[in-house]
C-alpha cells in the first residue's frame, strides 16, 4: 500500500491499541483495542468519566505513560509506524510533531522559572537560538495566544498570572515549534468558566490558522459540543460511540451515550423534568464488569450483555456512527 | 527589606538574651567555680578569698545584674583559667572554627547533592539502594566515633595524617569529614526524597512533553525547585552544625572555640562560657538571617510577597 497516498488525510491513527499496566498486584488492562485517528484541522474529542482511559489513549502518542506501561497494536504518525521506534528518534519526532497541554496549567508550569524564560528554552533547546533571539520569539509567541501585554507577562513568574493565562502560556508552549497534533487533555477543567469558552477559541483558531489535528480530552459535554468535529465516548477503557459531534449529540445510540447526555441540564426544562442520574459508579480498571461493561448500570441490558463484548457496528443512517450494543432502543 | 532586617535584628538581641540569661542560671547550678579555680590543695579561706575576687559571693540578682552589663559591653571579664581577657581568645579562635566548619559544610553538600539526585534516579537499582543505607548509617553514628576511629586508622595506624592541631595543611581533612558525616548522610536523603517527589511533578512531565533530555529536567529544572526546601532545611541544620564541632574540635584538639569552650566547661571558666556561648548564639542567629534572605532569593513566589 502506498503510505504517503493513504495517509495523506492522517495525521495519527491509532489500531487495535492494547494498554496494559503492570502494577504490584498483577496486570491491569487500561485501554481494550481502541481505534482512531484525527485528520489536519480537525478536532476529534475523546469524552467519558474520569478513569474510563482517555487520557491513557492518548498518552500512549505523546510518549507520557509510566515505564511500567505496555502497549501493544499499532500508532501511526503521518503514516509511520511509532510504536516499538527508537527511545531517541521517537524523543525527537514527539518534541516536535506533538504539542500537549495540561489540564492544571499551574502544576504543569515550572515554578521557579519566569514564562518566558520557559518557552525560550524549547527555542533554545530545539532551534539552537541564542538566549536573546529565543527570548524575542517567546514573547511574539505569547502575543500570538492573545496574552496582553506579552513583554511584561514573559517577565513573570507562573504564580503571578491568572489561570487562563497560564494555559495559554501552557498552549504557546505546546505549540512552539508548530507541531502537526496538539493533545489538549482536559484544557479546560481547572478554569473559571467564563475563561473557558475564550480558550476553547484560542485552541480552534490556532488549530484553523496551522491546520493541527486536535485531540481533546474532556469529560464535560458542553466542552464536546462547543469543539468537537467527531467524538469517541470511552467507557471501562473501551470506545463505545462514535461519530460527527452532530450524530453522537444529535442522536445518540449507546445507551451510555443517551444516558450521559440526558443528565445533562437543558435550558427551558420544565421543572418536572429532573436531571437523570446514571445509577452505580464507573468501574475501576481492576473489576470490570464481564460482558459489555455498562450492563450493570444500563436499564436496556439483556442476559447476552453479561458474557458477550458487544461489537463496534455501523448505524443504519452513517456508516461512520459507530456503536457497541447488543439491545440498542428502537430507531438505532 | 529594611523592615525584615529591622526585625531581624530585634530577633537577634532576643536569641542572644535569652540564651545568655539561661547559660547564666545553668552554669551557677552546676557547681563552683571557685573550687575549680582554686585546685584540691586549696584552704576554705584561700576559696573564700577567690570566690570574692571573682564577685561570686554576691547575690544572684547583683551577679546578673552585673552579667548584663558585661553582655551589652561586649566585655565578659577576664578568663579565670587564661587570666586574659575572654572575649578576644573567644575571636581569636573564632576563624579557626569557622574554617573547620565551612569545609565540613561545603563537602557534606559536594557529597550529598550529587549521592542524593544518583539514589532518587536509581531507586529501584542496588546502587541507588546502597546509597541509601550509607545514608542512614552514616546518621546513625556519632560524629566523635566516627573521629576516633579515623584517627585509630589513619594517625595511629597508618600515620597519614596529624591526630591533633591545626598546623599542617592536611590536619583540616579528618575533623572535616567527622564533622560532615551526619549532615552529609541526612542530606542525602533529604536530596533523594525531594528528588523522587519532584520528579512525579507537572512540570517535569511538561519538560517531557518538549522533548528535553533527562540531563536538562534533572539539573535545570528539578535542582532548581528542590533548592527551595533544602535551604531552609540548611539553615536548622547550620545550627546543630555548631554542636558538631564543639565536640568534633575537642576530639581533635582543633584550635576553635569549641576546644575552648569543652575546657571552660571542664574549669568552670564562666567568663570564656558566657563569650564563648554569646559568639555561637550570633553566629546562628547570623546564619539563619543570611538563609532567610537567600531564600526569597531562591523562591520567586516569595519574592513577590516582599516586593
Amino acid at each position: 500500500m502506498n503510505l504517503a497516498e493513504q495517509k495523506v488525510d492522517t495525521v495519527v491513527s491509532i489500531k487495535n491499541l492494547d494498554v496494559v499496566f503492570n502494577t504490584a498486584s498483577g496486570p491491569l488492562q487500561a485501554i481494550h483495542t481502541t481505534n482512531w485517528s484525527v485528520a489536519p484541522g480537525e478536532t476529534f474529542v475523546i469524552l467519558g468519566e474520569s478513569g474510563a482511559g482517555k487520557s491513557v489513549s492518548v498518552h500512549a502518542v505523546s510518549g507520557l505513560l509510566p515505564s511500567t506501561a505496555r502497549i501493544t497494536g499499532s500508532i501511526e504518525f503521518e503514516g509511520n509506524e511509532i510504536l516499538g521506534a527508537d527511545q531517541e528518534s521517537l524523543r525527537k519526532l514527539r518534541a516536535e510533531k506533538i504539542g500537549v497541554i495540561f489540564q492544571d496549567p499551574l502544576t504543569s508550569l515550572d515554578p521557579c522559572f519566569k514564562v518566558g524564560a520557559q518557552i525560550a528554552e524549547i527555542f533554545q533547546v530545539h532551534r539552537g537560538m541564542s538566549k536573546d533571539e529565543a527570548w524575542n520569539q517567546a514573547v511574539s509567541l505569547l502575543d500570538s495566544v492573545q496574552i496582553p501585554d506579552p513583554e511584561r507577562r514573559a517577565n513573570q513568574f507562573p504564580h503571578q498570572l491568572s489561570g487562563g493565562q497560564r494555559q495559554r502560556v501552557m498552549i504557546a508552549m505546546a505549540i512552539a515549534l508548530e507541531p502537526k497534533l496538539l493533545i489538549a487533555d482536559e484544557p479546560t477543567t481547572a478554569l473559571d468558566a467564563s475563561v473557558q469558552v475564550a480558550v476553547l477559541e484560542l485552541i480552534q483558531r490556532l488549530r484553523d490558522q496551522r491546520d493541527m489535528a486536535v485531540v481533546l480530552i474532556t469529560h464535560n459535554i458542553g466542552v464536546a459540543a462547543a469543539i468537537a468535529d467527531r467524538i469517541a465516548i470511552m467507557y471501562a477503557g473501551r470506545i463505545v460511540e462514535t461519530g460527527t459531534a452532530q450524530e453522537v449529540l444529535r442522536s445518540p445510540k449507546h445507551p451510555y451515550t443517551q444516558a450521559l447526555l440526558s443528565s445533562m441540564p437543558r435550558i427551558g426544562a420544565s421543572k418536572a423534568e429532573l436531571l437523570t442520574t446514571i445509577s452505580g459508579t464507573p468501574p475501576s480498571l481492576a473489576t470490570i464488569p464481564s460482558g459489555c461493561a455498562f450492563h450493570p448500570r444500563c436499564t436496556r441490558a439483556i442476559e447476552k450483555c453479561k458474557t458477550d463484548v458487544p461489537r463496534l457496528e455501523p448505524t443504519k443512517q452513517s456508516v461512520n456512527h459507530i456503536f457497541s450494543c447488543h439491545n440498542p432502543a428502537e430507531g438505532a | 527589606m529594611l523592615r525584615v532586617l529591622g526585625s531581624r535584628a530585634l530577633q537577634l538581641i532576643l536569641v542572644v538574651l535569652g540564651i545568655s540569661t539561661l547559660l547564666f542560671f545553668l552554669v551557677r547550678v552546676s557547681g563552683d567555680p571557685a573550687l575549680a579555680v582554686a585546685g584540691s590543695e586549696a584552704t576554705t579561706e584561700d576559696i573564700e578569698i577567690i570566690r570574692e575576687s571573682l564577685g561570686l559571693n554576691r547575690s544572684i540578682f547583683e551577679q546578673y545584674f552585673a552579667f548584663l552589663i558585661k553582655l551589652a559591653t561586649l566585655n565578659f571579664g577576664d578568663s579565670y583559667i587564661y587570666l586574659q581577657p575572654s572575649m578576644p581568645l573567644i575571636l581569636e579562635a573564632l576563624p579557626s572554627t569557622l574554617y573547620l566548619s565551612f569545609v565540613a559544610f561545603a563537602l557534606a553538600m559536594l557529597v550529598a547533592i550529587p549521592a542524593g539526585i544518583f539514589a532518587a534516579v536509581k531507586r529501584r537499582n542496588a546502587s541507588g539502594r546502597f546509597i541509601l543505607s550509607m545514608s542512614m548509617l552514616g546518621q546513625s553514628i556519632p560524629p566523635f566515633i566516627i573521629g576516633i576511629f579515623m584517627i585509630l586508622v589513619f594517625s595511629v595506624w597508618l600515620q597519614w595524617l596529624p591526630s591533633f592541631g591545626n598546623e599542617q595543611p592536611t590536619s583540616i581533612i579528618m575533623p572535616a569529614i567527622a564533622l560532615s558525616a551526619v549532615l552529609m548522610a541526612r542530606h542525602t536523603r533529604l536530596v533523594r526524597a525531594y528528588f523522587i517527589e519532584e520528579m512525579n511533578r507537572g512540570y517535569v512531565r511538561t519538560g517531557k512533553s518538549l522533548g528535553f533530555n533527562n540531563r536538562r529536567i534533572r539539573f535545570k529544572h528539578i535542582l532548581r525547585n528542590i533548592s527551595v526546601p533544602m535551604l531552609s532545611l540548611i539553615g536548622i541544620d547550620l545550627g546543630k552544625f555548631v554542636g558538631g564541632a564543639v565536640i568534633i574540635e575537642a576530639v581533635f584538639a582543633w584550635p576553635g572555640i569549641g576546644s575552648l569552650m569543652v575546657n571552660a566547661v571542664k574549669a568552670r571558666d564562666y567568663p570564656m562560657l558566657e563569650a564563648g556561648v554569646f559568639t555561637v548564639a550570633v553566629m546562628v542567629v547570623l546564619v539563619n538571617l543570611i538563609v532567610d534572605l537567600l531564600y526569597q532569593f531562591v523562591d520567586p513566589r516569595l519574592r513577590a510577597k516582599v516586593n
